[in-house]
């Protein structure tokens, strides 16, 4: 049986939040919710009862879960593993923090972390900024593969740097129409687009908002100080909803954007 | 519904398996040596090859008899009459004459006519030849009787009167002998002697040959035979590959050439070669050797024959200067390889993708001028499909296109392990609204698809297949018209052939029956009947507007792409609405700007002027609303939309997003006025280089109603001077503005150029001629600089040169729109465009200042830009730069480098690169009845040259560094800087010599 699996960390003061994640990521891989927790943690009773109340199963992990997860992760039948974060969980010195890393830079399984004071809803909207790197693209479109696509809309976000501007833009319309388009044929053909211009790091989150985005999707390389990895740290940062990172191999091209000058592999 | 099998006697060539690899596919020519080769002499039964060359040119196959002997001769062997479509040629007299066989026998083409001094010449050294011999003791005979030749008898024996060829050994030995015994060495020294006495005659380039028994003087040999013929099939859009050559003397004899290798000329470089003689001293690198003598001869024809009943997909030329080839299949660049790969016919256009199905295609068929929907939302509708032929193979298979630019054939070929299908696809211009495609062999578990298929996206179409197995497709289109389909397959057991006959109609849906009607009008065999129109008619288009660029093979490849293109996207009858994208992709949904008129129309005009007509036809429908356009926004005269479409309204949509997802508004449809002088430019332009005088009065209706336009539309203030207010220049980043010198300047030429017209009164013209004068074009006479709009100099000054991190670049986004608005930053050429279009309303000399003012503040943010830059560089003899833009411009599909080519091709830039190359390098101008050549030649181009129409004339200009060569064709008049006036006509050049800056006549 398929499962997503929230490890309840050491000093996780309200578990009820992430636990209502994973209900709803349960939902979405079409999975069955699974809490795990070390018997010796602190709130150990209060978090059973809280699982129990929304019934989430509970498995004692021994050693405690901080340890395990990475472990607990690479099991097939888990589709997703949840942790909750603080809200610099990349520079946090806690223990939800150093685990958070461990399992963010590891695991190849979706990660799907809830940041402090997170709205936890039904995931319905997803936003998927996407680079327009293959791996980062391939990664969506494996994880649309594992979800049940019924009542889902996917926002894509691509971002282009003033520096990236493309080459023309005859006209405000049927160029952007075309473009778009052919990002979207490219990227994830059942999904709409939004573009911005600036830095993707500063933006995400405010499409997140006026696109009332109940969950961002992002791939990344898994570097945390490079790249997708600056997004990351910044939307982890500030983000009001539940992020679900995926990892992707090391981004190596843009060719998933339209704009190539390799369309001719050989003449 | 018949299909097109033909009624031929079969032809089972067994011995086609153990062919060599470079014979064992389809030619489309056989050119071929007679006595010795096709039969074993001029005595024998030649019926078996008559018959074989009937069936073959039935089927397609084009044949040409090359022999040194006469018409009757040949003829009366042979004598075949074939129907076609292949045709049937004879190359004869030793390459003085030539005959075209059809089903009432052979029609002269072409003979070498000797003057009289060359007949004294031949007769001369032939005199010359038997008398140095015969100073050897050596007994020969002249024969004179012979077309443009005289033949020495070296061996007048009566044993050895008219030798057999299957004894040339023996006649060899016996002449070796006779010379050896004369103490003349051989054969060879004859032949020099030969060469000598020719010289000697005063004919430095005789044609010596010897057949062994005869030393042969003449004017022409087997070379001009195969140099004609080569030339005849390019003309039927057959190229070098495609033709096998077949002799029986390719090898050397007595010390020369073998008869056959005379054929081997560097015009069918690329033909496959093949010997079917004895060949005692072996065959020349490159030609195959088979030997078998006639019998192989009819063999191989039988092979050829049978290829084509079993339905083979025809090859392509693949010469890399005209073919885009593309290996391998990639989903994220499938749908920018289909429009690049796009076939049409100015009638449907139909996007290169595969003939399998497959996930990542945006498989679309277009019909010209058929829209769809309302407003702004008005949009070319997609047609149903004819080009899948098998569904999906779930497998990634191997992918091979290749797009044949000479004659608009699109071949493809899938690899799955062992399995095959190849595939030929065209659209031909000879029967707009007719697709055709072959598929032969198959893909495992891919099935085949019907004929004809309703596009994704459209609904309430019928698809339905009929008793007699046609396919019939209708689709309305809302609020009117529509398109009919019909379509057959002929299957053979590999073999698909499908033509399918379109029938669009913007203002009612074509009869059900227009397409069966279409279909059965084309005679047996339907795809080889096809195919050799198209092949030809392809031909023909080139004949007058090729493009070689020696020194740059890229760009010269750029510049045909562009140029096939553009003419694959109009129609030669009817009207034209031409798209931004043309027929390749639903970018801009079809609608028609300024580009047709100013971006493509001079090239049309200049290449294929009935092309040209129907891009202005399309203009002249819509005169009355653009009547009602000027009435509604309280003007005169005949104002044009920017955007149109169906009914020539406006339908610029109101807004659009911009990169950061917010709304904007698009106000070109209210305020880019400049296309109403655009339109009327188009007309003088294409009657500047057609003198088609039944265009004249529409001409003159366009240019009267449009400058009654302007007149209404200028305001004059306090002071007399006209202003222009309130509009947007072709630099779109300013808007609105008032006095856009483009606009105005434009405005101004229009004015000028309708008052020149009849039927204006005296009362108008005046007032046209004061308001021209009196409009403010903006020119700094300190500076000689134009000021692109009111106000503009007083713009922050931004060298976007210097601080993009590249250009082209859409500025708006690399700046945002605000500091663009405030900033002296361009999109795209706008005063520049001035130089370009009217250079005689700009003030002489004008324009290296305003290139060097506004190339550096331009982005290129527009595709329209390079190409145009290209061309004012290069007139400002900044040829890096021209080049650099050039270049830029013909890769802009290719590389997609604005990342919207997969909803079609940038017509308007595929334009520009043209007029670069013919106005800007060139220097082409049509001034009244003479056209103006002034080239230009960057260092590393070794010549330019371009085939253009002026006046009714064909035209090929050549430019090198330091003379010019014009051939006319009847006769045309052309000036050159500080040269005379000349009339090029005839089949020699005009050949003109440059000193400094000035030109003179050989």
């Amino acid at each position: 049986m398929k499962r997503v699996v929230v490890g309840l960390i050491g000093s996780d003061a309200d578990a009820r939040p992430v636990l209502r994640a994973t209900i709803e990521a349960a939902r979405l891989f079409g999975s069955d919710a699974e809490a795990v927790q070390g018997r010796s943690q602190a709130r150990f009773a209060r978090s059973r009862a809280i699982a129990g109340e929304l019934g989430v199963p509970l498995r004692v992990l021994e050693p405690a879960p901080a340890s395990r997860l990475v472990a607990e992760a690479a099991r097939e039948e888990v589709t997703c593993l949840v942790i909750g974060v603080p809200r610099r969980p990349f520079a946090s010195r806690d223990e939800r923090g150093a685990v958070f890393v461990d399992l963010a830079v590891s695991t190849h399984k979706p990660l799907l972390v809830v940041p402090p004071g997170a709205r936890i809803g039904p995931m319905r909207r997803l936003l998927a900024p996407l680079d327009g790197s293959p791996e980062i693209s391939r990664a969506l479109q494996r994880f649309l593969t594992r979800v049940d696509p019924a009542g889902i809309e996917i926002v894509m976000l691509h971002v282009c740097s003033r520096d990236e501007a493309p080459a023309f833009s005859d006209h405000a319309l049927y160029e952007l129409e075309a473009w778009g388009s052919e990002f979207l044929a490219r990227n994830c053909p059942q999904g709409r687009l939004e573009l911005r211009v600036g830095a993707p790091e500063d933006l995400v989150l405010d499409v997140a908002d006026a696109t009332a985005a109940d969950l961002i999707v992002l791939g990344w390389d898994q570097l945390p100080a490079r790249g997708q990895g600056r997004v990351v740290r910044r939307v982890l940062q500030g983000a009001g909803i539940p992020v679900l990172l995926l990892a992707a191999r090391r981004a190596s091209s843009l060719a998933h954007r339209p704009t190539t000058a390799s369309v001719l592999s050989t003449v | 519904m018949a299909t097109n099998s033909a009624a031929l006697a079969p032809w089972h060539s067994a011995h086609a398996e153990k062919l060599p690899a470079s014979l064992d596919r389809r030619f489309e020519a056989l050119v071929f040596d007679w006595d010795g080769t096709a039969v074993p002499d001029r005595a024998a039964d030649a019926t078996v090859v008559r018959r074989l060359v009937e069936d073959a040119c039935a089927l397609g196959l084009h044949a040409a008899v090359v022999s040194g002997t006469n018409v009757r001769n040949i003829d009366g062997q042979l004598a075949a009459r074939p129907r076609g479509p292949g045709r049937l040629y004879l190359l004869l007299n030793r390459g003085s004459e030539v005959f075209h066989v059809g089903p009432n026998g052979p029609r002269l083409l072409h003979r070498r006519r000797a003057t009289r001094a060359e007949r004294s010449a031949l007769a001369g050294a032939a005199a010359r030849l038997a008398a140095e011999l015969e100073h050897h003791g050596l007994a020969v005979a002249i024969v004179a009787d012979r077309l443009n030749r005289q033949k020495v008898d070296l061996i007048p024996d009566p044993a050895w009167s008219d030798p057999p060829k299957e004894r040339i050994d023996e006649l060899l030995a016996a002449v070796e002998d006779r010379l050896a015994r004369h103490g003349l060495g051989g054969l060879s020294t004859v032949l020099e002697l030969a060469q000598r006495a020719a010289r000697e005659a005063g004919l430095p380039d005789a044609r010596v040959t010897t057949d062994a028994k005869h030393v042969e003087i003449g004017l022409t040999d087997k070379s001009d035979s195969a140099r004609w013929i080569a030339g005849e099939l390019a003309r039927w859009g057959i190229g070098p590959r495609l033709v096998l050559v077949l002799g029986d003397e390719f090898g050397p004899l007595g010390g020369g050439a073998g008869s056959d290798a005379l054929m081997l000329v560097p015009e069918l470089g690329r033909a496959t070669s093949v010997s079917v003689g004895a060949e005692p001293a072996g065959v020349p690198p490159g030609v195959v050797h088979l030997g078998g003598g006639p019998a192989e001869f009819t063999a191989l024809l039988g092979d050829q024959i049978e290829r084509r009943r079993r339905g083979d997909v025809p090859e392509i030329d693949l010469d890399p200067a005209w073919t885009l080839q593309i290996e391998g299949f990639d989903p994220q660049l499938e749908r920018v390889r289909e429009a690049l790969l796009c076939i049409a016919d100015g009638c449907i256009g139909t996007r290169g993708s595969l003939v399998v199905e497959n996930a990542a295609a945006l498989p679309l068929v277009l019909a010209s001028g058929l829209y769809d929907g309302y407003g702004p939302a008005e949009e070319l509708m997609p047609c149903p499909l004819w080009a899948k032929a098998r569904t999906r193979v779930p497998e990634r298979f191997g992918v091979r296109r290749a797009l044949d630019l000479r004659t608009g054939l699109l071949r493809q070929e899938l690899r799955l392990g062992g399995d095959v299908l190849e595939a030929l696809l065209f659209s031909s211009p000879t029967r707009p609204g007719l697709a055709v495609l072959r598929t032969n062999g198959g893909l495992p578990r891919s099935r085949p698809i019907q004929a004809l298929e309703l596009p994704g996206t459209r609904k309430g179409g019928i698809v339905r297949e009929l008793p007699d197995g046609l396919v019939h497709a209708a689709l309305r289109a809302d609020p009117e018209g529509g398109v009919v389909a019909g379509a057959v397959d002929d299957h053979g057991p590999e073999r698909l052939d499908r033509v399918a006959a379109y029938a669009a109609g913007s203002r009612r849906l074509p009869g059900a029956d227009v397409p069966r009607r279409r279909l059965e009008a084309i005679s047996t065999p339907r795809f080889e009947t096809l195919l050799t129109e198209h092949r030809r008619a392809w031909a023909r288009r080139w004949e007058d507007a090729e493009i070689v660029i020696e020194g740059d093979s890229e760009l010269e490849f750029g510049a045909r792409f562009a140029l096939f293109h553009l003419l694959a996207s109009v129609a030669e009858k009817g009207e034209t609405a031409l798209g931004a994208r043309g027929l390749s992709g639903p970018g801009y949904r079809g609608h028609v700007f300024w580009d047709a008129d100013v971006f493509c129309l001079p090239t049309l005009a200049a290449t294929c002027p009935e092309a040209a007509r129907t891009v202005l036809e399309y203009r002249r429908r819509r005169l009355p609303a653009a009547v009602d356009y000027a009435r509604a926004t309280g003007h005169e005269g005949a104002r044009f939309p920017w955007e149109s479409a169906r009914e020539g309204v406006d339908v610029t949509p109101p807004t659009g997003l911009d990169l950061n997802g917010e709304t904007v508004p698009i106000r070109t449809g209210d305020l880019e006025e400049h296309v109403t002088a655009d339109v009327a430019w188009a007309a003088s332009l294409y009657l500047d280089w057609t003198a088609d005088d039944a265009f004249a009065p529409v001409a003159r209706e366009f240019l009267i109603a449009t400058a009654r336009y302007w007149a209404s539309r200028i305001s004059l203030d306090a002071e007399g001077r006209g202003h222009i207010e309130t509009v947007i220049g072709p630099d779109e980043y300013h808007e609105p503005v008032d006095d856009n010198a483009f606009t105005n300047v434009m405005a101004r030429w229009n004015l000028r150029r309708a008052a020149q017209e009849d039927g204006v009164s005296p009362s108008e013209r005046s007032r046209w001629l004061a308001l021209a004068d009196a409009l403010v074009d903006g020119y700094d006479a300190a500076t000689g600089v134009y000021e692109q709009f009111a106000g503009f100099f007083a713009l922050e000054p931004l060298l976007i040169a210097e601080f993009a991190p590249r250009r082209p670049i859409v500025a708006d986004v690399l700046l945002g729109r605000e500091r663009v608005a405030r900033a002296q930053v361009l999109k795209q050429a706008d005063v520049l465009m001035l130089h370009h279009l009217v250079p005689g309303e700009v003030v002489p000399g004008s324009l290296v200042a305003n290139l060097d003012f506004y190339e550096p503040r331009t982005a290129h943010g527009s595709s329209l830009s390079p190409g145009i830059h290209a061309s004012l560089l290069a007139r400002a003899g900044r040829l890096e730069e021209a080049v650099h833009w050039l270049r830029l411009a013909s890769r802009i599909d290719l590389d997609d480098i604005g990342g919207s080519t997969a909803h079609g091709l940038h017509l308007a830039a595929m334009g520009s690169v043209w007029q670069a190359l013919a106005f800007g390098f060139l220097g082409l101008r049509a001034d009244g009845p003479r056209l103006e050549l002034d080239p230009q030649l960057p260092p590393a181009w070794r010549a330019l040259e371009m085939r253009v129409r002026f006046r009714g004339a064909s035209l090929r200009v050549r430019a090198e560094h330091e003379r010019a060569l014009v051939w006319g064709h009847p006769q045309a008049l052309i000036t050159l800087p500080g040269g005379p006036q000349l009339q090029v006509t005839g089949r020699e050049p005009t050949v003109l010599e440059r000193r400094g800056a000035t030109w003179s006549a050989r």
